[in-house]
């Protein structure tokens, strides 16, 4: 019986990718024309990448780079992105109000808020489905 | 419902001579999660819970109790 649930990519890997997201939001950036923000945002990701090569015993860090993975981390991941997600719908819905009151289009975040809310009301039934 | 759970864990691994780590590594869980039960910050899922209390060979009921049974 086996309490850890899942392996996700190491050290190696995740930092590796961490890297190479630099370079695209470089490059992406540096393409449009502004390098400023291209240097930015790999520094920015380069200095992510040192965070997670820590060699030391941090919750946090070892949950960010994958490793090890065992229930208490897994629970601490899901509640997480619980809050996250929560932060990002009252924003969500912040910012649709907000839009429709200065320009009377609410942009992207109606589908934001489309998306959040169809996606809960699925895994929900699923969840339920499940368990 | 908020039911605190008392661990002996720590009474446990002391008495069998064993750091944090060894146990963790016996457990397949971190060491941080060790510290996490035994200072009652974290409460094991029941299958954890089973292969702590069989690890010392004991049932789980002499390992974890509630708050209210002590």
């Amino acid at each position: 019986m086996k309490t850890s649930e899942h392996r996700v990519p190491g050290i190696n890997g995740t930092v590796v990718f961490s890297v190479v997201i630099g370079i695209v939001l470089f490059a992406a950036s540096a393409w449009a024309g502004n390098t400023g923000l291209g240097i930015a945002l790999l520094v920015l990701m380069l200095a992510y990448a040192a965070i997670l090569n820590l060699r030391k015993q941090i919750d946090v860090v070892q949950i960010l780079r994958g490793e090890p993975a065992d229930e208490r981390y897994a629970q601490m991941t899901q509640r997480s992105i619980v809050f996250a997600a929560n932060v990002l719908a009252v924003v969500a819905v912040a910012m649709f109000v907000y839009e429709i009151a200065v320009d009377g289009d609410p942009g992207p975040y109606s589908l934001m808020g489309f998306v959040f809310a169809v996606s809960m009301i699925v895994s929900l039934i699923w969840q339920r489905n499940r368990s | 419902m908020d039911v605190k759970v008392r661990t002996q864990v720590r009474t446990l691994r002391l008495a069998a001579g064993l750091s944090q780590a060894e146990l963790a590594l016996h457990l397949g869980v971190s060491r941080q999660t060790i510290n996490a039960i035994e200072t009652g910050k974290y409460t094991p899922s029941l299958p954890l819970a089973l292969l702590i209390a069989r690890f010392f060979r004991m049932s789980v009921e002499e390992v974890f109790h509630l708050d209210e049974d002590v």
